[in-house]
């Protein structure tokens, strides 16, 4: 790889009490492309994810976000230099609009949340990067609506619109097609691939063609080690991985 | 729009009633009047901490009593302090009492929230009450109010009229300050704190110093408040910092509606008058209080403020 990746990851681990979730995992993010990661339930997929944003603590292991290194820093700290991420289970503003919801998401970004005087709303790049952030999941039609009323199927996509307001450099996207009709995941994988343009991503999926629909480069963990990583048909020919994953679905 | 205009219709109509209050009325009232207006404030400025950051605080009275002892302590015995110095003292003082408990307790959360500020409150209250140093369980009476020289005119603030008008101008100060604050980026920052403190972290903000700022602001407005009542009664006693005044402010806020501007103000002014038209009918007022509350915990969940909201919003269909 040529390109220096947005974010990378050396030979990370984590470990709770005597457990091993994740051990000597290294992953490289590239711009513009999808990184997936897949393995059977319980394989650490979700627990890279959060070693990555930060929402936990390596307990061994380097992150990099360019050249700054990031593992001993807060998911805050991380978030404001560049990691979206979005949660398995939804975990958004429920009693705001989707408009205020992406606001609070910007304002982060922006820096003006210690303003204590003029109204938020004054705040026009603030206002604009919601909007953006609406835009590029296209709700504009319903960004004045209470998130917690939408369909789930929207409100994965509000997941999604919050983490872009922080204009992020890239996104740990856990499972977003969780819980989904086809129609519904089908729009949301027409997005992930109109978002790989701009962003960076690391993507943790169970439905396996969206998998192989999205995936520039593919990672396969099976009890919190990585056991192959390359390109998507490479990856699909390995028999450890047939063994492993693919050949139980 | 429609809504903006009858929300400040009636605000000024709240306030010009208030300003003809002590021509009409005697003093009783007018002093009675004075006492409804500092709980407002009081209880606006746990408001900020429980209804709107979603802090649950049972020791926001030492903020409100610790302002008092300071003014008392400062107040020469011979004549009155000068008014801005005493305001100042006291209001930052009891920020920087917020700060320094802030700073301890904003790292816990929920139940444990809830005894640290419980603890730090009667930590206080015990340390004025168990010490000489400022009059022990009596309190210690402030001989000369504090003193505001204006162009033509000195004021007294014995005098129940001069005391009225600085109880309603500074709550009129308070509300529309927390009214600005609401509507800042800081005011949205800890509306989203509330709701969801974790999503708020993994967008970027550093929620620990927004919670402990929006902690110092609560604190210096029950500073505020427990030194205008300090100058009404012309004394201060451990009482005013015990747990018993932060659980019947906290009971008014609910009362009137968290997380609304105008909930504990309906808060303040309905419980309080209840109490004193139970006080004055039965020995047992604080029963008759007790089931009130209960009916209205049950049937208002939202609280007074609440419950007008919610006609309004069945009127619109």
């Amino acid at each position: 790889m040529t390109q220096l990746a947005v974010l990378r990851a050396k030979k990370i681990s984590k470990h709770f009490g005597g457990l091993v979730a994740v051990s000597n995992v290294s992953i490289d993010c590239p711009p513009r492309e999808i990184h997936a990661v897949i393995g059977p339930n319980g394989a650490g997929k979700s627990t890279l994810i959060n070693l990555l944003s930060g929402d936990l603590r390596t307990t061994a292991g380097e992150i990099y976000i360019g050249e700054e290194r990031i593992d001993r820093m807060s998911v805050s700290q991380k978030s404001k230099l560049g990691i979206g991420r979005t949660y398995q289970r939804t975990n958004i503003f429920p009693n705001l609009s989707l408009f205020e919801n992406c606001f609070l998401a910007a304002q982060a970004y922006h820096g003006t949340s210690l303003r204590f005087f003029k109204g938020a709303r004054a705040y026009v790049d603030v206002r604009d990067t919601a909007r953006m952030a609406i835009e590029k999941v296209d709700l504009q039609s319903i960004s004045n609506r209470l998130v917690g009323t939408l369909s789930h199927g929207e409100q994965r996509q509000v997941e999604i619109a919050i983490a872009l307001a922080t204009k992020p450099k890239i996104l740990l996207l856990d499972e977003p097609l969780a819980g989904m009709g086809a129609e519904e995941s089908e729009n949301i994988i027409n997005l992930l691939s109109e978002l790989k343009s701009e962003y960076a991503m690391l993507l943790v999926e169970h439905d396996i063609n969206a998998i192989f629909a999205l995936a520039d480069r593919l990672t396969v963990m099976v009890d919190g080690e990585v056991i192959d990583c390359g390109l998507p048909n490479d990856v699909r020919e390995n028999p450890k991985v047939q063994e492993a994953y693919l050949g139980e679905s | 729009m429609r809504d903006r205009v009858s929300k400040v219709f009636l605000f000024s109509f709240a306030v010009i009633i208030f300003l003809m209050l002590p021509l009409v009325a005697d003093r009783f009232y007018v002093q009675f009047a004075s006492k409804i207006l500092v709980m407002i404030i009081f209880a606006s400025s746990l408001n900020l901490l429980v209804g709107y950051c979603g802090l649950v605080s049972l020791g926001h009275a030492a903020f409100f009593g610790f302002s008092g002892y300071i003014l008392a302590l400062i107040s020469p015995t011979e004549a009155g302090v000068n008014f801005m110095l005493g305001l100042l003292a006291s209001v930052l003082g009891a920020a920087c009492l917020a700060a320094i408990i802030g700073s301890l307790v904003i790292r816990t959360k929920g139940i444990f929230f809830i005894m640290a500020t419980l603890a730090f409150g009667e930590m206080l209250f015990y340390f004025f009450h168990d010490t000489n140093l400022a009059g022990g369980s009596d309190g210690i009476y402030i001989n000369h109010r504090p003193v505001l020289d204006l162009v033509s005119f000195s004021t007294d603030f014995s005098n129940a009229n001069h005391f009225y008008f600085l109880a309603l101008i500074s709550t009129i100060i308070t509300i529309v300050f927390l009214r600005i604050l609401l509507k800042s980026p800081f005011g949205k920052t800890i509306v989203g704190i509330h709701i969801n403190e974790h999503r708020m972290r993994a967008i970027g903000y550093e929620t620990y110093l927004h919670k402990l700022i929006c902690f110092v602001i609560a604190g210096g407005l029950a500073g505020l408040a427990g030194f205008l009542s300090a100058i009404q009664f012309g004394a201060v006693n451990p009482e005013m910092m015990g747990w018993h005044l932060s659980g019947h402010v906290l009971m008014m806020v609910i009362f009137g509606g968290l997380g609304t501007l105008t909930g504990p103000a309906l808060g303040a002014f309905s419980l309080m008058v209840l109490e004193e038209c139970f006080q004055v009918t039965t020995k047992h007022w604080q029963l008759m209080i007790g089931i009130v509350i209960v009916v209205v915990a049950l049937g208002l969940p939202k609280g007074i403020a609440g419950f007008f909201q919610r006609t309004k919003s069945e009127e619109r269909g």
